[in-house]
């Protein structure tokens, strides 16, 4: 039995399907993210799961419990969970008062709030702050005080909403590891919205990609990245060079695929004829100065069109028929000459490569 | 060879295992240290990788990862 299940649950406004069919399984002390563009439906499936709003149709399970059995066993399992929202919610009180508020609502006495305030204003860093009114503090630190207040009645599920998508790099980046620390430290089960790829990947266990109130794949963090199931998915966790092309042969899953003109050898299961999206990453690249005997299956040839070097890496951009983009060592640049306008050849494995079909 | 591949390490084929799409080849490295490549079955085969054969084996630095005890 999972710990908090979907079960063919539907949205619906103005007559528009807002979400269709989600099914999700989250198992306790897990770390989940809904990750997806803008508008996809995270946020109207986390206020479902939050119980704030009632679907269309379809169940939602907590501990294999249905949550619409009764009013009262809605607003007791609401009471288990703490959602922290895109933008941070402050009332306009001192940050202690903020963060006790939630343990006031549920009669917790004076001392034992004290207590454990003061323990929660440690973690995330706002002791100084205690008697500091919230409204007064940067965007940053307010989320910081939207935290300690969801943690402070000890939820069993936290919900976060983009919870870092207000804030400056820096300041979010301090928010992440904030909320990784939390969820470490008290096993917390986790579910989180984002539409940023990398941060998914660094919190979650497990990714669902929710695309146009559908969800289009779920994985563990590193598979949805690696092995992208639709041209969608390939796009949004930015595989960069995404091509189309149609199988040519098939020999023992070993296929050559025609891509504007260029032949690709790659491994998969499609047949002659399919139309297929193929997908190489940049960091499977290999470049050298002439063409070289290898085992990898393609040796493309093609001009430099673009270097950019970004600390220790270059992305190279070549023109061999399509654009392929390679990541290659800043000194493996220098020391090769890349520069725009050399002929190179590309070296890719056929193993390495990931094909989508259309 | 001028590639941008930070690894060029040479050593001789130990051992050519086949499977139906691709092959399994252990490199012996000088040291006594093996290396384990996965090729497509064709390109075993184009290279003619016996045991015995000298090769290179090429990794780029970011495939390459780190662990500690």
């Amino acid at each position: 039995m999972a710990f908090l299940e979907t079960v063919d649950l539907w949205q619906r406004r103005d007559g528009r399907d807002l979400l269709k069919n989600i099914n999700i399984r989250v198992e306790r002390n897990e770390v989940f993210a809904l990750i997806g563009p803008t508008g996809a439906g995270k946020t109207t499936l986390l206020r479902l799961i939050d119980l704030i709003d009632t679907p269309a149709s379809g169940k939602i399970f907590f501990h294999g419990v249905d949550t619409a059995i009764s009013d009262s066993a809605r607003l007791e399992m609401r009471r288990r969970m703490a959602f922290v929202l895109q933008k941070p919610v402050v009332f306009n009180m001192s940050v202690f008062d903020n963060i006790a508020c939630g343990l006031r609502w549920r009669g917790t006495g004076h001392r034992q709030i004290k207590e454990k305030v003061n323990g929660i204003l440690e973690t995330v860093g706002l002791a100084e702050y205690r008697n500091r009114n919230a409204r007064t503090l940067s965007g940053g630190e307010m989320q910081r005080v939207a935290i300690a207040r969801a943690i402070a009645t000890e939820p069993e599920v936290l919900l976060l909403d983009e919870p870092t998508a207000n804030l400056d790099p820096i300041s979010s980046s301090k928010i992440e590891e904030l909320i990784r620390q939390i969820i470490m430290r008290n096993s917390m089960t986790a579910i989180m919205a984002t539409h940023d790829m990398a941060q998914g990947q660094r919190l979650a266990d497990r990714i669902s990609v929710l695309v146009n109130g559908e969800i289009v794949q779920t994985g563990g963090s590193r598979e949805v990245f690696t092995s992208p199931r639709n041209r969608a998915v390939a796009e949004f966790v930015g595989m960069e060079n995404l091509l189309d092309g149609v199988v040519i042969s098939n020999e023992g899953n070993m296929l050559t695929i025609g891509v504007n003109g260029t032949i690709v050898e790659a491994v998969a299961e499609y047949a002659a004829g399919t139309a297929v999206s193929v997908g190489i990453r940049p960091e499977d690249v290999t470049l050298s100065l002439s063409k070289i005997s290898s085992s990898a299956r393609n040796s493309l040839t093609g001009e430099i069109s673009l270097v950019v070097t970004a600390g220790p890496l270059s992305r190279v951009e070549i023109d061999c028929g399509f654009r392929l983009v390679a990541l290659v060592t800043k000194r493996s640049t220098e020391e090769m000459g890349l520069e725009k306008g050399k002929r190179v050849y590309a070296s890719f494995k056929a193993t390495s490569i990931h094909v989508i079909k259309q | 060879m001028k590639l941008s591949a930070r690894n060029v390490l040479k050593g001789k084929v130990k051992k050519v295992t086949h499977g139906v799409v691709n092959s399994e080849i252990t490199v012996d490295l000088p040291g006594g240290v093996n290396i384990v490549s996965i090729i497509t079955k064709t390109s075993a085969e184009n290279l003619g990788l016996a045991p015995g054969k000298e090769v290179y084996a090429v990794i780029k630095a970011s495939n390459v990862m780190i662990a500690t005890d």
